[in-house]
């Protein structure tokens, strides 16, 4: 299992676009991916789950991946927030 | 033939068979299932037709589609295929038995409620794209031969009772020809993208069976709001061959959308956009822009349902601002009224919300929860950039002189706490768009730093006459004398205090207006973006001599149709 913490600073925060990108470059990784932030901890391939954190620009979250490709994924992941979700 | 008036909300003229689309309400079925194998391969079969359709629709749209439009599309995709609304749906058919569409309706129920928990107001907006991606499932789901949108197979005139914004983007754009509805706000997101899309579209028809159900093609007018019914052929011939000038000036004016408006006789003025969101933004650059004249800062509240606070209109704000580099923007203060409901914000029913509290009058009411987060988030991120404040629905000087005695006291505070630098000079102008500050506008030009003139409400206050009203369009076409007065009126105190002054507002783009607008001397024409290559050309046409001598003779005209035909004889030929 790994983990990483991380700033999201976009300007906007985990909302629909920025929510989508995340949730659709997590499925494309085998291990499963997970978002911790405000106290609550979802699926990060469910953009649903994600916006549901309310996370605004300026907050921290957790990246945790496990399984087989999770050094990739969340080298992957972490990189597309500090690019703030542009891919 | 026959003529119906109505209220022109998206200039253009178009020709065309009318189309008459028709909603239809999803009834949900609900039901206990005896095989959820059977059931839950249903419901995954048709997530899969539902990506389908949506990837076919965003590549259609590749060519003619917005920026922001592409975004939603691609966010939807996205939620087609969300795990945790599959699980939920999934879990339901196994545990409950029941039907794979009352499933979805309870999973998506349940999303829409966890975003409604979020403490975050453009969240909570979200439950309407929730919904809207269900219903595509749904339709897979109950094989609604909807495709709603497929009917229009040759390009038409779309007739229809309302339409929404997922309407517009549902059909092919270039299917639609024009647009006529019974009922449409001009201020509505539909007419905004009626307009962006440069789609002639006509509201305020009451019956609108008249037209669907006519066989032959008919013609609409979007800038004066008419459909003519069973046209003859002399008028069909006509039309078509002012279509295709339209589009061949066009054309012409977008290859040249990047240089300046300059009169034959060397005269510059300013072409500026009239914008509401960052799409919007964008698009006023793609077309040439010198600047913005009319940031309208009430869209993200109306688009978010909510009063947002300093830090996020700060963030939307530097957003937009970043776009423009160098460019001058001018930031309306919110343009509230009792006709505009906001959530948190609990505004009285008003019995006549266009006299009521609204523009200025309201954040001034509010200022502790509007205008002062306002001012803040301007000023935050107004560094670096050459911003204007604009003040809309002013009528009296006091309220100027309260305006600004609240600004300096934020500027004050903010650069106290080192949020702004020392220097940050400011300029607050206000909009003419009440006859009470055009004929104190003498007064007015020693306490401000710059006049627009907002020509659709000073039009629709100086005439009382709704625009929104098609009994009583005819009072709104084109300059009336008495609003001509005022304006003249107006740039003449402005001139006297070397102040300038804009006009913002459908008569910026008017064919005739413009050289009236121009030979009066106003510096800066602020349109929608979409209009912005075709009024530099226009300008570029005029000689600003020539146009000062047509304001002479305009001015002892005493109806629209006569002020037209000055013009022609005086421009005649070099148009």
């Amino acid at each position: 299992m790994k983990e990483v913490k991380i700033k999201v600073n976009d300007g906007i925060g985990l909302h629909a676009r920025t929510a989508s990108v995340f949730a659709k470059v997590a499925t494309n990784f085998d291990c499963t991916v997970m978002v911790k932030g405000n106290g609550k901890i979802v699926n990060g391939k469910s953009m649903l789950t994600l916006m549901s954190l309310g996370i605004k620009s300026g907050m921290d979250i957790a990246i945790v991946t496990e399984g087989s490709d999770e050094e990739k994924a969340l080298d992957k992941l972490s990189q597309l927030v500090e690019n703030k979700f542009e891919l | 033939m026959k003529y119906i008036q109505g209220v022109h909300v998206s200039p253009g003229v178009a020709i065309g068979k009318p189309y008459h689309f028709r909603k239809d309400e999803i009834k949900i079925p609900e039901h206990k299932i005896e095989n959820p194998k059977e059931e839950i391969s249903r419901f995954m079969s048709a997530i899969a037709d539902s990506k389908a359709k949506l990837i076919e629709q965003i590549n259609n749209d590749t060519k003619t589609g917005l920026k922001q439009e592409k975004d939603i599309m691609n966010s939807y995709l996205t939620m087609l295929e969300d795990p945790e609304l599959i699980n939920l749906v999934e879990s339901h058919i196994v545990e409950r038995r029941t039907n794979a569409e009352m499933s979805l309706m309870i999973a998506s129920d349940h999303f829409i409620c966890l975003l409604e928990d979020v403490d975050d107001e453009y969240l909570k907006g979200r439950a309407n794209d929730i919904r809207d991606v269900s219903n595509r499932i749904l339709e897979q789901l109950m094989q609604i031969e909807s495709d709603q949108y497929s009917g229009l197979l040759v390009p038409s005139i779309l007739v229809a009772e309302e339409l929404t914004v997922n309407d517009i983007v549902g059909f092919k754009k270039d299917k639609i020809l024009g647009i006529v509805t019974a009922k449409c706000g001009i201020t509505d997101h539909v007419a905004i993208m009626a307009r962006s899309y440069e789609i002639p579209m006509i509201t305020g028809i009451e019956n609108i069976t008249d037209i669907f159900c006519s066989k032959k093609e008919i013609i609409i007018d979007g800038k004066e709001g008419w459909i003519c019914m069973d046209a003859d052929k002399d008028m069909l011939s006509k039309t078509k061959n002012k279509i295709d000038l339209e589009n061949n000036f066009k054309k012409d004016a977008l290859s040249k959308a990047f240089l300046p408006a300059i009169t034959k006789d060397e005269v510059h003025i300013d072409v500026y956009a009239n914008i509401g969101s960052v799409e919007n933004a964008e698009k006023a650059i793609f077309n040439g822009a010198d600047g913005v004249g009319l940031f309208r800062t009430e869209f993200l509240f109306i688009d978010n349902h909510e009063v947002l606070d300093e830090e996020t209109q700060f963030q939307y704000y530097k957003q937009v601002f970043n776009l423009f580099l160098d460019k001058e923007i001018i930031i309306r203060t919110l343009d509230l009224g009792g006709d505009k409901q906001i959530r948190n914000l609990k505004l009285k029913k008003e019995e006549n919300p266009a006299l009521g509290l609204r523009g200025l009058r309201l954040t001034m009411h509010y200022k502790e929860e509007l205008l002062k987060p306002q001012i803040n988030a301007i000023l935050r991120a107004a560094s670096d950039h050459e911003i204007k404040i604009m003040l809309p629905m002013v009528t009296s000087i006091d309220e100027v002189k309260y305006f600004k005695k609240i600004f300096s006291e934020c500027k004050k505070e903010l650069r106290l706490s080192g949020k702004i630098p020392e220097k940050s000079n400011i300029k607050i102008g206000i909009m003419i768009e009440v006859p009470s500050a055009a004929i104190l506008a003498d007064r007015f030009a020693s306490e401000v730093d710059f006049f627009s003139i907002g020509t659709n409400d000073l039009t629709q206050y100086t005439l009382s006459a709704d625009r929104t009203n098609a009994d009583v369009s005819y009072l709104n076409q084109g300059i009336h004398p008495a609003v001509f007065y005022l304006i003249n009126k107006v740039v003449k105190s402005a001139k006297k205090y070397s102040k300038l002054v804009g006009i913002c507002g459908e008569l910026a783009t008017d064919y005739y207006a413009i050289p009236i607008l121009v030979g009066l001397g106003i510096n800066e024409f602020s349109v929608n973006p979409v209009a912005i290559p075709t009024v530099k050309e226009i300008i570029r046409s005029l000689s600003f001599k020539e146009t000062q001598q047509i304001v002479n003779r305009v001015l002892e005209c005493n109806d629209w149709e006569c002020t037209k035909r000055m013009i022609d004889s005086i421009l005649g030929g070099t148009n």
